[in-house]
């Protein structure tokens, strides 16, 4: 081989190696971010354990957040609720006033979106609301759609989940507490077996975006809509599952309907904060390590402005118990373990901070 | 060239025995610990969608490369295949650190004990050697 052909010969295995490498990048970055193969990334402390804090009771669970404080409601005492400021230094509990007392009252849960909260009961169905600096709640809804979950929007719209009349079928949709109407959202949620318990899932307001999100429980999907109820985009988790695995069966002579084999999970709870959605998945992807699996909860981030995946951190359990649900609010998560309070810091050069 | 081709001659032994050695250990160090390393290989930001093909062919190329330097035969392939892959891996590198949304950790095996840069440093070492090594070989027909 004559020289200038080795230089010619060693140019170019240069650049094709080099274009070969840049390509599977670039091609990996695109599969993983966005028609991802159920691939997880874990960055290096993503999420780091920060600050602990024990509430005695493993009752609570988030009512809301603001800037400088996380809200608890309490299942055992529901009426009460608790406020602790973001750095775990001072907590305080308030008992809700209720201006009317004769309703049938069973397990009222509360929403607080400062400066009002919100106290409701969906199967009644009533909706108290109040101001954040009294605590005095006022009924505000009495009548209507049976409801079972519900997130503020902002001073008189709330964003339900509606159990639809004769079918009992899930459905989303709002409550306007000035106008005294409910809005329905109905194609928003698509039945793939019943719709009753195949389209069950979790209900998000997101106030950055200003965008309701729906996460599917035994789907991979979630339901990306604004507050007048029209579909943005139905965004898909990272994992292979498009279509809920249940089966059913009816006991108590055809009366009760139940799950005849365990169903299959796909997502658990969630959050979403900022641009961001955080959710809790209950499948390990490829490449992943089983022991991880044992130890941790994993959490998946997705960026709802781009509609991509963008990494996934561990939320360790504590004392055996796993994580029971979680918020994200500025740098940090928060997360109810037991009867602990934990905080974790999260990378803010990967997951920017919104309050 | 003016060095003297007996010099010429022992430099590319040297440069193949050390690709023999360092493409040898690299693909034993990773076949041992096979399941970790294509772990490893899911979560590094560039990869994670080839995480299988790759983690089974760098080991067997490697392997094969090694098996090339040893046969005088096809000692020019192989220098030519190893300098390939080495500029791929230092392209790795370098697309890492700048271009990537994370560093991972590590890349385990070898030369866990290197930050990005010395690894960086030490790839374009070998990529320099095999291109002597290359412009030494005396011209013959191919």
């Amino acid at each position: 081989m004559k020289l200038t052909h080795k230089y010619i010969f060693l140019t170019a295995c240069t650049l094709l190696g080099t274009g070969f490498v840049y390509l599977l990048f670039s091609l990996s970055e695109n599969i993983v971010q966005y028609h991802n193969t159920f691939i997880r990334r874990f960055p290096q402390h993503l999420a780091n354990p920060d600050r602990e804090l024990d509430l005695k009771f493993n009752s609570y669970y988030f009512a809301g957040s603001d800037t400088s404080k996380i809200y608890l409601g309490n299942i055992t005492a529901p009426l009460q609720i608790t406020q602790i400021d973001t750095s775990f230094q001072h907590k305080q509990s308030n008992k809700i006033d209720l201006k009317e007392k004769n309703l049938p009252f069973q397990s009222p849960q509360i929403r607080v979106q400062t400066p009002y909260f919100y106290l409701f009961e969906g199967t009644i169905p009533y909706v108290f609301k109040g101001s954040t600096k009294d605590w005095n709640g006022y009924l505000q809804w009495t009548s209507g759609t049976y409801f079972s979950q519900v997130e503020p929007i902002d001073s008189c719209r709330l964003a339900v989940r509606f159990l639809a009349p004769k079918t009992s079928e899930n459905l989303l949709g709002t409550l306007n507490l000035e106008t005294k109407t409910e809005g329905f959202g109905k194609k928003l949620l698509l039945k793939q077996l019943d719709g009753v318990f195949d389209t069950d899932g979790s209900l998000h307001y997101n106030n950055t975006l200003q965008r309701l999100v729906y996460v599917h429980r035994y789907r991979n999907e979630f339901v990306v809509a604004d507050p007048n109820l029209s579909l943005q985009y139905r965004g898909n988790t990272i994992d292979t599952v498009s279509h809920a695995h249940l089966k059913f069966s009816k006991i108590n002579d055809g009366t009760v309907k139940t799950f005849s084999e365990p169903p299959l999970i796909v997502n658990k709870t969630s959050t979403t904060n900022g641009k961001y959605l955080f959710v809790h998945s209950a499948l390990p992807g490829q490449y992943e390590s089983m022991d991880m699996w044992k130890q941790a909860s994993i959490i998946d981030v997705y960026d709802l402005t781009q509609k991509s995946y963008l990494a996934s951190f561990y939320i360790y359990h504590d004392k055996g118990k796993s994580m029971r649900s979680f918020i994200v609010k500025g740098h940090y998560v928060y997360v109810l373990i037991g009867s602990k309070l934990i905080r974790y810091k999260l990378r803010n050069d990967i997951i920017k901070p919104y309050n | 060239m003016k060095l003297n081709t007996n010099i010429k001659k022992i430099l590319i032994e040297i440069v193949s025995l050390l690709y023999v050695v360092l493409f040898i250990y690299a693909a034993v160090s990773k076949l041992i610990d096979f399941e970790n390393f294509k772990v490893q290989l899911g979560q590094s930001p560039l990869l994670s969608a080839f995480a299988t093909p790759v983690a089974i062919g760098v080991p067997v190329l490697e392997i094969v490369i090694a098996v090339m330097l040893l046969l005088p035969k096809l000692k020019l392939y192989g220098l030519l295949s190893g300098f390939t892959l080495m500029v791929m891996f230092t392209a790795y590198i370098y697309i890492i650190l700048n271009f990537s949304q994370f560093i991972p950790c590590s890349c385990g095996g070898v030369l866990e004990k290197m930050t990005w840069n010395q690894h960086l440093i030490f790839n374009l070492s070998f990529v320099l050697l095999a291109g002597l090594a290359i412009l030494f070989q005396p011209e013959k027909k191919l």
